[in-house]
């Protein structure tokens, strides 16, 4: 079962002293239904990649609210917030962000054991699911990178989180490979119903979710036809 | 040629533009900047701060023996012992004729005030350039015992001008009367810190010297800005030499400045080796700063290449920015070295003090050449160590490079390479162990701890990938994430770690190195006191408070304290100096009455003990010391050549004992043959047996109740002597000691410099932790993990490295230098504290990177 995400006038600006202050976020609302796959596209600097940061705890936010699963979630302080990543979420990102000296096998299992689970045996079946039971023991460097995405995939979902980010999870791939990794989000989607949020440019990728937001200049605006 | 095409650039801008590019970089990343040059400044301090300790003492013992402001061209000292008739003062006279030199004697005594020692510098005022300037002579000779002292010496003791001030000589004492200070030119700043100039007639007749003098100085006399020839100053000495005869002897300058080379080589020796061990903790310091710094740019430099930069052009670019480091970095470091040089000038202070006069150093400003010689030190350094991370940053294919594991893979290709560089460094490290000191320097020896250190170096990364599989094994059958992460990340990073590791075992094992030494030395020093402290009262007069002195009792009081109730035997020693071929050296008549034949410390390469020492009372030879021995190339059954004032004598060597008295070397002669060689009976000091030995409070009594109350002795029990031997022991490590802990300190701050900069390097690691759920305890708990493998791993290679060390420095430095050998003796608690030590310490260089962590932007806060 997903995450619940509702938001109200969220607002986030970034500043230093002396320099003019930049609204990345201004104004957004939107409420996500747990198990809902929300796509959020936008131009390159339109804020997708904050909005995810802020879901994640990682970016606090200015202004408005926040709530995840009715949880005032600029409340909770920075061991809670961390605390939630580790239970309930996973995150897929752009340039797969595996860790170089751990096998495929060891990233993968990294978010379970941190949840005090070892299970080999679930880590060699998801590696399995995803196409890479032969490669559990190959270094990410022996990996291309369609296979590395298809670890950070599996590594993302292990723990059964219930809210994923994914960052332009195809973004580093070609179209094939990438469609590949969509459709492999696809059925784990089917399988564990955790809530997504992924950003990307690619509106073949976009198609993928329940629904799509665009994000332009901070805010939430109607789709372009 | 394409019309269109830009032409190609000359190479003048090429170089200027990688110039500006390589600086832009230092500029672009502050706190690394910062760090790395934090700690090549550091390494170059450390050998800045020796070079001037070396050099002020020099100067200081150079300036101690000179008492002139142009040094003597030539000198005339006596052959042995230390005074001679101050009636060769006319027949030099007569012997020089009409040449333009003229003649400054001088009596040279130390004397004790306030309970220091101090020189006592008898000259000729009238004569003399050190005659206080507007100073009338005649106040300086109608007034008895009238002094000037320097400046430094009224400040420290806090002396006023008519002040009286009662000195001790042998076991008289003397009131001087202070007639004021000498003018502060840069001699006299440079005499040592305790010193009297006083009229050499009154101090003839007031110190029971009289018609005597120590040496005779020639000063060139010619047209001013003029100097002898060479050719005129040998014809000089060969000449006056023939005609003074053999009672005395004629030195060149250069002659004199081999005599206190001589007499410095030892303690130039240590501190060559302590420059030795300043310079590879500074060495690896400024290495470990300057390869991370290269380290975590592998992914820029592959991006230049595919970007159609060469390889050579890489290496220019880096090649720069060392030099950039190295200039930078020398020139901070000449700030730092005038900290540091104020700690090692107090600490070799107080070393020379154990063998000669408290010199007076000053910690004065460094020369332009010692600037330049730190800068370049430091530019060198950089330029050596940036050599390996080129090497591979620029063999490395670009697409390894630009993926994180390719920097692992870069290293892993290396491993081969480690193990034989590890074999190699280790075969020339044995090799040279094995080969001959030169003029008593043991450079084979240096060179040996030298490639030992770089044998561990190698084998550190080679080893830890031999062992990553079974750490990887570990890693994953620990329960807990956390540590087992930092198992793996420890593993896989060796191209990283090893530098940090390196850093701690190289400067661990400098210091352990050290410690077994100065354990091995103390042991056999110990050793060697209970066989031949065996008396149970040792007297000598009271002024002479170091190993040699000129001072001496009489045969009177020896045949009174012989007949004082009680005593069941007295032995006696008398110890001079004398020069043997042409090398300062010491002859010794002893009342020797037995060696001991199964000890740790027998005779060396010698027949049974009693068959020598029968042969000795006999008259049949000589004893020579192992450092005798060693420094004169001699063995048992050789001759050996002496002075007498009856002439040079030469005799057999019947056996070779140790001693640890001197470096020098000792002849040691039958008692009985003292009056006969040297014209005097006076004994140095006297070894009492008493009937009751555990009665040695009562005897003492009722011996200075015997004495005369005007007679000024030095009394030590066995236990004293001991003491006193054993606290001269460890002041002569002085500047030993301040250099160790400059070695822990500097290591400490490498490891935190190390953390550091892996951390920086590893920001976007940190930041993957963070997203996962890491808390930041949990990180900090990861990173201490890290720091303690590293640090074990870098104790554990560096307590094995020091093992080999110190075994390098007692059975090969050690023999070459001084002379006589010592037992191995391993210090184990020592050593484990300082391990202890050590980790504790090290674990405080956590603090640095856990505030960093702390601050989110700087670390974790950044975005994936």
């Amino acid at each position: 079962m997903g995450i619940s995400l509702r938001a109200e006038s969220l607002g986030k600006s970034y500043g230093r002293p002396g320099a003019p202050i930049q609204k990345v976020l201004s104004d957004l609302s939107f409420a996500i239904d747990d198990g809902e796959w929300v796509v959020i596209m936008g131009d390159s600097g339109s804020g997708k990649s904050t909005l995810l940061n802020i879901l994640a705890g990682i970016d606090p936010f200015d202004s408005g609210t926040l709530f995840l699963d009715g949880r005032p979630w600029g409340e909770l302080n920075d061991e809670e917030k961390t605390l939630t990543r580790r239970r309930d979420m996973g995150f897929i990102f752009q340039n797969y962000n595996l860790f170089p000296f751990l096998s495929a096998f060891e990233n993968v299992a990294l978010p379970a054991r941190l949840n005090g689970r070892r299970d080999r045996e679930a880590v060699l079946a998801l590696l399995g699911e995803v196409g890479l039971g032969e490669k559990a023991g190959k270094f990410p460097s022996q990996l291309s990178g369609g296979e590395q995405q298809r670890v950070a995939v599996a590594r993302a979902l292990i723990h059964r989180p219930r809210l994923l980010l994914a960052d332009e999870p195809t973004g580093a791939l070609d179209h094939l490979t990438g469609e590949r990794i969509l459709d492999l989000m696809h059925q784990l989607h089917r399988e564990f119903r955790p809530t997504i949020v992924m950003s990307t440019h690619s509106l073949d990728a976009a198609r993928y979710g329940d629904r799509i937001l665009h994000l332009r200049d901070g805010r939430f605006v109607p789709s372009p036809s | 040629m394409d019309a269109l095409s830009p032409p190609p650039p000359s190479p003048v801008s090429t170089i200027l533009f990688f110039l500006s590019y390589s600086f832009r970089n230092l500029r672009r990343t502050p706190l690394a900047t910062a760090l790395t040059l934090f700690g090549i400044s550091l390494g170059t301090a450390i050998v800045l701060a020796i070079v001037q300790a070396d050099r002020s003492s020099l100067l200081s013992f150079k300036n101690a023996v000179n008492h002139v402001k142009n040094p003597a061209v030539l000198s005339i000292v006596a052959p042995s012992g230390t005074f001679f008739p101050d009636t060769t003062i006319d027949e030099v006279e007569g012997a020089l004729g009409p040449a333009p030199f003229r003649l400054s004697p001088l009596l040279e005594l130390t004397v004790v005030a306030k309970g220091q020692i101090f020189l006592l510098k008898g000259l000729d005022f009238l004569e003399s350039a050190d005659r206080p300037p507007g100073k009338n002579p005649r106040d300086v000779l109608s007034v008895p015992g009238g002094a000037y002292l320097p400046p430094h010496t009224l400040a420290l003791w806090h002396l006023k001008t008519g002040e009286s001030l009662p000195v001790s000589y042998g076991t008289k004492t003397v009131t001087l009367k202070i007639l004021g200070e000498i003018p502060e030119t840069l001699r006299t700043r440079m005499l040592p810190r305790n010193t009297f100039l006083i009229d050499l007639s009154w101090a003839q007749e007031l110190f029971g010297r009289n018609a005597q003098i120590t040496r005779i100085d020639l000063l060139w006399d010619g047209q001013k800005k003029t100097k002898p020839s060479h050719a005129l100053v040998t014809r000089l000495a060969q000449s006056l030499q023939k005609d003074l005869g053999k009672k005395v002897r004629v030195l060149s300058r250069k002659e004199r400045k081999s005599q206190y080379d001589s007499m410095l080589s030892a303690y130039r020796s240590n501190l060559t080796a302590l420059s030795l061990v300043a310079f590879l903790v500074a060495y690896f310091l400024i290495a470990n700063t300057l390869l991370l710094f290269v380290v975590r740019r592998r992914a820029e430099i592959a991006t230049l290449r595919l970007l159609g930069v060469t390889a050579r052009e890489i290496r220019l670019l880096l090649v720069f920015e060392a030099g950039w480091f190295g200039v930078l970095g020398g020139l901070f470091g000449i700030l730092w070295g005038q900290s540091l040089a104020t700690v090692t000038l107090r600490a070799v202070s107080r070393t020379i003090a154990t063998m000669f006069l408290p010199p007076h150093l000053l910690p004065s400003s460094t020369s332009f050449s010692e600037d330049l010689l730190a800068v370049a030190f430091s530019l060198g350094v950089c330029l050596v160590a940036i050599y390996a991370p080129l090497r591979e940053a620029t063999t490395i294919a670009p697409v390894l490079g630009l993926s994180r594991m390719g920097e692992e893979e870069g290293a892993l290709l290396g491993q081969k390479k480690f193990w034989g560089l590890f074999v190699l460094f280790g075969l020339l490290s044995f090799i040279s162990s094995r080969l001959p000191a030169v003029h008593r320097f043991p450079w084979g020896g240096y060179a040996a701890a030298l490639l030992a250190v770089f044998s561990g170096s190698f084998l550190i990364p080679a080893l830890l990938s031999a062992l990553a599989p079974l750490f990887r094994k570990l890693s994953a059958s620990l329960e807990h994430p956390v540590p087992a992460l930092s198992l793996s990340a420890f593993t896989a990073t060796t191209s990283r770690t090893r530098i940090a590791i390196s850093g701690v075992m190289a400067s661990l094992g400098m210091v352990v190195g050290i410690v077994v030494m100065i354990s091995s030395f103390e042991r056999t020093l110990n050793l060697w006191i209970d066989e031949n402290l065996t008396a149970d009262v040792y007297i000598k007069p009271a002024t002479c408070l170091s190993s040699y002195c000129t001072e001496t009792l009489t045969d009177d009081l020896y045949r009174k304290i012989k007949g004082t109730e009680g005593v069941l035997r007295v032995a006696r020693y008398t110890l001079l100096s004398a020069m043997i071929a042409g090398k300062p050296s010491y002859l010794a008549y002893s009342d020797l009455d037995r060696f001991y034949q199964k000890t740790p410390l027998p005779l060396v390469d010698s027949p049974p003990s009693s068959q020598v020492l029968r042969a000795f009372m006999e008259g049949q030879g000589v004893l020579v010391s192992e450092p005798f021995a060693n420094r004169f190339q001699k063995e048992v059954g050789d001759r050996v050549t002496y002075p007498t004032r009856k002439g040079p004598v030469t005799r057999k060597i019947l056996g070779i004992y140790r001693d640890y008295s001197t470096i020098e070397g000792i002849l040691l002669l039958p008692y009985g043959q003292l009056l006969p060689e040297q014209g005097t009976l006076a004994p140095s000091n006297l070894s009492l047996f008493l009937l009751h030995p555990d009665k040695v409070g009562s005897f003492l009594s009722r011996l200075n109740g015997t004495l005369s109350p005007d007679i000024h002795l030095l009394i030590r029990s066995q236990d004293g002597l001991r003491n006193r031997i054993l606290e001269v022991f460890h002041q002569s490590f002085s500047v030993t000691y301040a250099l160790l802990f400059i070695a822990i300190v500097v290591s400490i701050f490498g490891v935190s410099n190390s953390l550091v900069l892996l951390l920086y390097e590893r920001r976007r690691e940190f930041a993957l932790y963070r997203y996962l759920g890491l808390l930041y305890r949990e990180q900090i708990l990861m990173l201490f993990f890290e720091t303690v493998l590293i640090v074990l791993w870098g104790i554990l290679m560096g307590v094995v490295l020091g093992l080999i060390v110190g075994a390098i420095i007692v059975f090969v430095i050690n023999r070459e230098a001084f002379g006589w050998t010592i037992l191995w003796h391993l210090p184990t608690m020592n050593i484990f504290l300082l391990c202890l030590l050590l980790f504790t310490a090290s674990l405080l260089s956590l603090l640095a990177p856990a505030y960093l962590l702390r601050r989110d932007r700087t670390i974790a806060g950044e975005r994936l």
